[in-house]
C-alpha cells in the first residue's frame, strides 16, 4: 500500500527575497531579480547580470561558520533551518530525521592561496611552484580544503540542527536537487525516517562560475555562445516531508497553501532518451523533451491526471553532461 | 539483491584479482608520491595506481578527467564479458556513482590565482581573458561527470546520480543503488566509486587538514589502522565499480552471483565535521540499520569490513562501536582493515572494501591488518593481525564513515 508523503513545510530564498513572504510578494508584483552582477568588478565580462542573492551576513568574512559551511552552505543552512522549525520536526527523535541536499558546483575558495602564492613568486613575478611547495603552502588557511568537499556543509547543517538520521548529498547536474525530493521522499515513504529535509542549492555567482559559463567547444555550446543563453542565479530551497497524516500547518500563509502542500508527492526522473522513448510511443505527437517526459512518467506511475496536479516543478540538465530531467509532481487532494 | 560484475584500479593492482591478491600476501601498496614532488610536504607518500597500462581516454572521456579514468579501467573488467548485453530495456539500468570528480591540478590552480589581485580580490578582466578554460576543465570537475559518462559508455539510460558524502560516497552509492533496484526502479546498476586523490590539491588539502600520516619509519609502514603507533591515514587513488541485480533477474539472464548485498544504513553522526561522534553513536546507528535491512540481529554476522582509517580517533571509536553492536561478542567478530594495505581511497574506499569483503566470502579468506605491532589498549578486538586467515564466513559488515559526518554501512553476503 503506497503510503502517501506531503509537504509539511517549505523554506526558500533566491535574489526575490530572504523569505518566502517577500518573494510572493516579488512573483505578485511582477518583479525581476536580475540585475548588475556584485562582489567583483565583472566589467570585463561586458554588461553581464545575474540574479544573486545578496546581503551583509552573507559575505561577513569574519563569521566562523563562512570558512566551514561556504557561501552556498550558509544560505542552504537559513532555509534548512526555517524548513526545520516550521515542520516542528525538533519534536522527532534526531535519528528519525533524514537529511538529503542536491548541491551545484562547489569551487575551491582559491582566494585562500592567494598569500601563499605571493610569497612563491620568483624574481620575475612568476609562480615558484617549488618555492610553493617547500613551505609556503602553510600560509595557507588549514580549514581551507573544506572548501572543496561538497558534503562538509551538509554534515555541518546536520550538527548544527541535529539530524541524524540518512544524509546524503548529490552534485552537481542541474536534476539533483529534485533526486534529493525523490529520494528523502522515498525514505519516509519506507519508514526509514520519520520526516526529511530536501533542499537544493546552486554554485556560488563568481569569477568562476562566469568562465564556466562561457565553455564550450565546436558544436557543444551548453550555454549558449559565450554564455549568453544563460543568467547566473543563487537560490536555495527546502522542504520538510512527512507522512501526509503527519503534515501540519503553520499560520495563515500555510493555511492558504494547505492544500497543495497536502497532496503526495509524485516523482519521476527521466533522461534525453527516455524522451525519445515516450516520443516513439506516440507517434506522430512530436518531440518530447526530458522534462515533459519527466512529467508524463511522474503522472503515469501515480496514476494523476492533468486536472489532479496542483504544482508541477521540473528541473533538466541543459549542459549537454547531466543526466537529464526530473519532474515534481503535488498532487491536489480530492 | 546480488554482485554479477566487478572491477577493481587499486595501489596494489589494476584488477580485482591482482589487488586481492597481493592484499591475502599482506603487501603494502604504499610508497612516495611520484605524481608530483612533494618534498616540503608534511606527508610524502600515497597508494599510488600504476596506470601506465591504461588505454588511453578518447577526446569524450577527456571530459571526465582523472577521475573517470580510474573509474573506466574498474567498469571495463566489472563488464567484462558483454556482462550488460542483453538487457533489452535499456532505461531500467541506473548508474549511481561515488566521488568527487577532479581536483585542480598546479596549472590550473596557477591559472586561477593569477586573476586574483595581491589583496585577494578576484580580478574579473583576468579570468575573462583566460583562453584555455574549456569545456574538459568545467566537465572533469563536476562530481556527476564520471556517472554520466558511464552510463553513456554502457548505455544505460535510467536514473543517474552522484553522491558526494567523502569517506561513506561509495557505500552509499552501493546502498541507494540497492534501494532503486528494491522499488522497482531500475533492474540493473552500475555503482561503486573513483577517487583520483592524488591531484595536487587534493593531496594538499589532505595534508594541511592534518589528516594525514607524518611520521613512519618507512612508506609501507605508514598506514596502521588500531596499532598504537598509528598517526594519521595514507591517502590513495583508486575505483571499484560493482554491477548489482536482482537474484531473480541475474538467474534469468543466466549470470552467475558473485555476493549478495543484504543490506545498508546510514546516518549522519551531527557532531563535528572534522571528526567522529566520540561515542560512535553514528557509526553504531549505519551498523544496527545495516543489519536490520537484511533482516538479521547481530549475532548472524561472521565479519566486519573495517573503516580502519590508522588515525587517532577513528579506530578506538569504531572498535568502541562494534563492541555496541555486537557486545561481548565484538571479541568474536574479525574486523580488518583493507586501507592498512592501499591506503584511503576516499570516494571509492567503500565499493573497493565491498569486493573485497565479497571476494573474501568467495576464498574463505579474511584480509588481514597489516602492520599490527604495538597493541593499543582502546583496540582490543581481533584486527586479523598481520597475516590473511582461512575461515568461512557468510554475512559480514563493510563500515564507512565519512569526513564531514556521513556514515554508511552495508551488509554483504556470500553467494546466495
Amino acid at each position: 500500500m503506497t503510503r502517501p508523503v506531503g509537504i509539511a513545510a517549505y523554506a526558500s530564498r533566491c535574489a526575490l527575497g530572504n523569505d518566502d513572504q517577500q518573494i510572493d510578494q516579488a512573483l505578485a508584483d511582477g518583479e525581476s531579480a536580475i540585475g548588475p552582477l556584485r562582489g567583483f568588478d565583472a566589467s570585463a565580462f561586458g554588461d553581464t547580470v545575474a540574479a544573486q542573492i545578496w546581503t551583509e551576513e552573507d559575505v561577513d568574512e569574519d563569521d566562523p561558520a563562512i570558512r566551514i559551511l561556504g557561501p552556498h552552505g550558509r544560505i542552504l543552512e537559513h532555509v534548512v533551518r526555517r524548513a526545520y522549525a516550521a515542520a516542528d520536526l525538533d519534536q522527532l527523535p534526531a535519528e528519525r530525521v533524514g537529511l538529503y541536499v542536491g548541491m551545484g558546483m562547489v569551487d575551491a575558495a582559491v582566494e585562500d592561496l592567494v598569500p601563499a602564492v605571493a610569497a612563491s613568486r620568483d624574481a620575475d613575478g612568476e609562480l615558484d611552484l617549488a618555492k610553493f611547495f617547500k613551505g609556503a603552502y602553510r600560509l595557507i588557511h588549514p580549514l581551507w580544503p573544506l572548501s572543496m568537499l561538497n558534503n562538509v556543509a551538509v554534515g555541518q547543517i546536520a550538527t548544527d540542527l541535529d539530524i541524524r538520521g540518512d544524509n546524503l548529498v548529490l552534485a552537481s547536474d542541474a536534476v539533483c536537487g529534485v533526486r534529493a525530493i525523490l529520494e528523502a521522499a522515498r525514505a519516509v515513504r519506507e519508514g526509514i525516517v520519520d520526516a526529511a529535509i530536501a533542499a537544493g542549492v546552486s554554485e556560488r555567482v563568481c569569477p568562476a562560475s562566469l568562465a564556466r559559463r562561457r565553455v564550450g567547444v565546436e558544436g557543444v555550446q551548453p550555454m549558449g555562445e559565450g554564455g549568453a543563453a544563460l543568467v547566473l542565479t543563487n537560490a536555495v530551497d527546502g522542504v520538510a516531508l512527512r507522512l501526509l497524516g503527519g503534515a501540519t500547518a503553520h499560520g495563515p500563509r500555510d493555511q492558504r497553501f494547505a492544500s497543495e502542500r497536502a497532496g503526495e508527492i509524485a516523482l519521476h526522473q527521466a533522461g534525453r532518451s527516455e524522451a525519445r522513448r515516450l516520443t516513439d510511443a506516440r507517434t506522430g505527437v512530436g518531440d518530447l523533451g526530458p522534462g515533459q517526459a519527466a512529467f508524463a512518467l511522474a503522472r503515469a506511475a501515480h496514476d494523476l491526471a492533468a486536472g489532479e496536479v496542483g504544482l508541477l516543478t521540473m528541473d533538466y540538465d541543459g549542459s549537454g553532461m547531466g543526466p537529464g530531467a526530473g519532474a515534481l509532481v503535488v498532487e491536489r487532494p480530492a | 539483491m546480488v554482485v554479477t560484475g566487478w572491477g577493481a584500479v587499486t595501489p596494489l593492482g589494476n584488477d580485482v584479482e591482482s589487488s586481492f591478491a597481493a592484499m591475502r600476501e599482506g603487501r603494502s601498496g604504499v610508497r612516495r608520491v611520484t605524481r608530483f614532488d612533494p618534498t616540503g610536504l608534511f606527508c610524502d607518500i600515497a597508494g599510488e595506481v600504476d596506470d601506465s597500462a591504461f588505454w588511453p581516454l578518447d577526446e569524450h572521456g577527456k571530459q571526465g578527467g582523472s577521475a573517470y579514468r580510474l573509474a573506466r579501467r574498474a567498469f571495463e573488467e566489472a563488464t567484462a564479458g558483454q556482462l550488460l548485453a542483453g538487457i533489452e530495456d535499456r532505461f531500467r539500468i541506473a548508474t549511481i556513482f561515488g566521488g568527487h570528480g577532479h581536483q585542480p591540478n598546479e596549472h590550473e590552480m596557477a591559472q586561477l590565482v593569477a586573476c586574483l589581485d595581491d589583496d585577494g580580490r578576484a580580478r574579473a578582466d583576468a579570468v575573462a581573458a583566460l583562453d584555455d578554460y574549456q569545456l574538459s576543465v568545467f566537465t572533469r570537475r563536476q562530481p556527476d561527470v564520471v556517472a554520466a559518462l558511464l552510463a553513456q559508455e554502457a548505455d544505460a539510460r535510467g536514473p543517474v546520480a552522484a553522491i558526494v558524502s567523502a569517506c561513506a560516497a561509495g557505500t552509499q552509492a552501493i546502498g541507494e543503488g540497492l534501494r532503486l533496484i528494491r522499488d522497482g526502479r531500475a533492474d540493473v546498476v552500475i555503482t561503486g566509486g573513483a577517487e583520483p586523490t592524488l591531484s595536487y590539491s587534493g593531496y594538499l588539502g589532505f595534508s594541511i587538514l592534518g589528516a594525514l600520516t607524518r611520521r613512519y619509519p618507512a612508506p609501507e609502514k605508514a598506514s596502521r589502522p588500531f596499532d598504537r603507533r598509528r598517526n594519521g591515514f595514507v591517502i590513495a587513488e583508486g575505483a571499484g565499480v560493482l554491477i548489482l541485480e536482482s537474484l531473480a533477474h541475474a538467474k534469468a539472464r543466466g549470470r552467475t552471483p558473485l555476493g549478495e548485498v543484504l543490506g545498508y544504513g546510514d546516518s549522519a553522526d551531527a557532531y563535528l565535521i572534522t571528526a567522529m561522534h566520540p561515542k560512535g553513536e553514528g557509526a553504531i546507528q549505519a551498523m544496527r540499520r545495516a543489519i536490520d535491512d537484511a533482516g538479521l540481529l547481530p549475532e548472524h554476522v561472521d565479519y566486519v569490513n573495517a573503516h580502519g582509517t590508522s588515525t587517532p580517533i577513528n579506530d578506538p571509536t569504531e572498535t568502541m562501536a562494534a563492541k555496541a553492536v555486537f557486545g561481548e561478542r565484538a571479541y568474536q567478530v574479525p574486523m580488518s582493515s583493507n586501507k592498512s594495505m592501499i591506503g584511503h581511497t576516499i570516494g571509492a574506499a567503500g565499493a573497493l572494501e565491498a569486493i573485497c569483503t565479497l571476494r573474501g566470502m568467495q576464498e574463505g579468506v579474511l584480509l588481514p591488518t597489516i602492520n599490527q605491532e604495538a597493541p593499543d589498549r582502546k583496540c582490543d578486538l581481533d584486527y586479523v593481525p598481520n597475516e590473511a586467515r582461512e575461515m568461512a564466513h557468510e554475512v559480514a559488515l563493510s563500515n564507512s564513515f565519512g569526513f564531514g559526518g556521513q556514515n554508511g554501512c552495508l551488509c554483504l553476503g556470500s553467494t546466495p
